[in-house]
């Protein structure tokens, strides 16, 4: 109906009328008509709509929105479409397969400028060593953040170059044994020369030598294990990198076994530039210890001002002992934030909360989770 | 915008960040007499509106938290719910008065309020709800929907 009116518009006047008469005249009902005779000649209001607010107040708004409802806004008429193309294809997703389409080469023309996320959603082999991905992000000058979804090593990174980004993600859906992880090297990545902020889920980090070209300020790494002789410090060649995230989920033989210990033997040696230290255990079926030792490797770190530790096993009143063996100007911590699995006690609670804050001078956020019910081997 | 005085107290008018501000920077010794402030950019209707809610809230202590998660997520106060159900042009205007005249918590309270209007709906509805026309052809239409997959949506 609606394509008929609007080549009725181009008409002439008294054209235009007969032929509407047509038009009506065929149609089946009377509320029929109604209806589409009032959804033309709606007049919108005079007065300010979304769009006449100030740009700063739209976002606001649509902040409070979901994807899908920015969708439907935008799909409402062509100056909602444009006023929320920026932000509606901010972060996009496709798999390779749409990538190579001339679909896609039109999608991205359209919007390069606003794209500042890509993420590939399925492991492919053919798209990660058929295609080089550069040719078809080239144009797209905003782009910063890439994200892979993988099933193998990462070696096929090594052929591909971009200078725009700046974060990249690596991720197997598949949760896979140890041994079965497939590798990541940063050697991998050398092409992407300003690359800042690294997350990887499931990869066996390896090593080669002489990698500095590359200065990492952030990794996030979700259930990663590593084999000798790799070292996390590996990781940061130029002494830059200030933000370092471990989350480990569900058994893991890494976690129990002799690097993990390591790790904390070696009192995170070459990580002193960190800044910021997050360590999840969620959901690992084998109870670990934060020790003495492991809490004065964290808080003794020369530049460390923000240390999450969750899911670790202590009981409040040997935190609270622990604590009490630390004095002012040992750490330069801002706030440590607990979440430990322990008995609710808010005796020590308090005690360890008014000790960190007046004697260590830092804020502590302190939470307990409930032990573990069956602390064993699956 | 109209020339209308609004005789208010300082605790009522001191809502807004931007009146506190010129209030305390051209009386820095407090004030001592009534002091005119002129708001050229909202009208004396809106005004009204935005007075009411000031003098309601003139003892309601907002928490200056700069966390703009914690405010996000806090739920539209009950009597500003129902303070803003008025149409949607008067709404808009109330928004961007509060905006103006830095006006947090009402800011956000309109925010969420438009935001509420706007979410679960279908581009149908949201028509209906903004009295908006739509431009597109069925051709377009079928175009946007293939667009919006491209659209992240995690």
């Amino acid at each position: 109906m609606k394509r008929e009116f609007s080549e009725l518009e181009d008409d002439a006047p008294i054209k235009r009328s007969r032929q509407l008469e047509g038009i009506v005249s065929h149609l089946p009902s009377k509320a029929d008509v109604l209806d589409h005779i009032k959804f033309h000649i709606d007049i919108p209001s005079k007065g300010p709509t979304f769009l006449d607010l100030p740009w700063d107040i739209q976002q606001m708004i649509l902040d409070y929105l979901s994807v899908s409802d920015r969708m439907s806004l935008s799909s409402v008429n062509k100056s909602y479409r444009f006023a929320l193309q920026s932000i509606l294809f901010k972060r996009i997703k496709t798999d390779w397969k749409r990538l190579v389409t001339p679909e896609a080469r039109k999608f991205l023309d359209t919007y390069k400028y606003f794209i500042l996320e890509l993420r590939i959603t399925e492991a492919d082999l053919y798209g990660e060593w058929q295609v080089d991905i550069n040719d078809y992000i080239y144009d797209l000058t905003s782009l910063r953040y890439l994200v892979f979804h993988s099933k193998g090593s990462s070696s096929w990174l090594k052929y591909r170059a971009n200078h725009y980004i700046n974060k990249l993600s690596l991720v197997q859906d598949d949760r896979k044994s140890e041994l079965l992880k497939p590798n990541f090297s940063l050697l991998h990545v050398v092409g992407f020369a300003n690359l800042a902020t690294l997350h990887l889920t499931n990869y066996s980090c390896g090593w080669y030598e002489g990698i500095d070209t590359i200065s990492l300020r952030e990794i996030y790494l979700t259930d990663c294990v590593w084999e000798y002789p790799f070292h996390l410090c590996q990781f940061n060649p130029k002494n830059e990198l200030r933000k370092l995230h471990l989350t480990y989920t569900g058994y893991n033989s890494f976690v129990s076994g002799e690097r993990w210990n390591k790790l904390w033997e070696s009192n995170l040696d070459g990580l002193a530039s960190l800044e910021v230290l997050e360590v999840y255990l969620e959901g690992v079926r084998r109870e670990k210890d934060l020790t003495f030792s492991i809490l004065t490797t964290c808080l003794k770190l020369p530049n460390m001002l923000f240390l999450k530790l969750r899911g670790w096993t202590i009981s409040l009143n040997n935190l609270y002992y622990y604590l009490r063996r630390f004095q002012k100007g040992d750490t330069r911590l801002i706030t440590m934030e607990l979440a430990i699995r322990c008995q609710d006690d808010d005796y020590y609670k308090e005690k360890i909360r008014d000790y960190c804050q007046h004697q260590l001078g830092f804020g502590i956020e302190l939470s307990t989770l409930p032990p573990l019910e069956h602390p064993a081997w699956p | 915008m109209n020339g209308e005085r609004f005789p208010v107290e300082p605790k009522v008018a001191e809502k807004s960040v931007l009146i506190k501000n010129m209030i305390r920077d051209l009386n820095p010794d407090g004030l001592q007499e009534d002091f005119e402030i002129p708001t050229p950019n909202v009208r004396a209707n809106v005004m009204n509106k935005v007075l009411e809610w000031c003098t309601h809230h003139k003892d309601t202590a907002f928490s200056e938290d700069d966390d703009d998660d914690a405010r996000r997520a806090s739920p539209v106060d009950e009597w500003d719910k129902n303070f803003l159900k008025v149409d949607q042009e008067m709404l808009y205007e109330i928004i961007t008065a509060a905006n103006y005249l830095n006006i947090r918590p009402l800011l956000d309270s309109g925010c969420k309020v438009v935001a509420e209007m706007i979410r679960n709906k279908s581009p149908v509805e949201l028509r209906r709800v903004f009295n908006i026309v739509n431009d597109f052809t069925p051709e377009e239409e079928l175009a946007l929907k293939k667009e919006n997959e491209w659209a992240e949506d995690r």
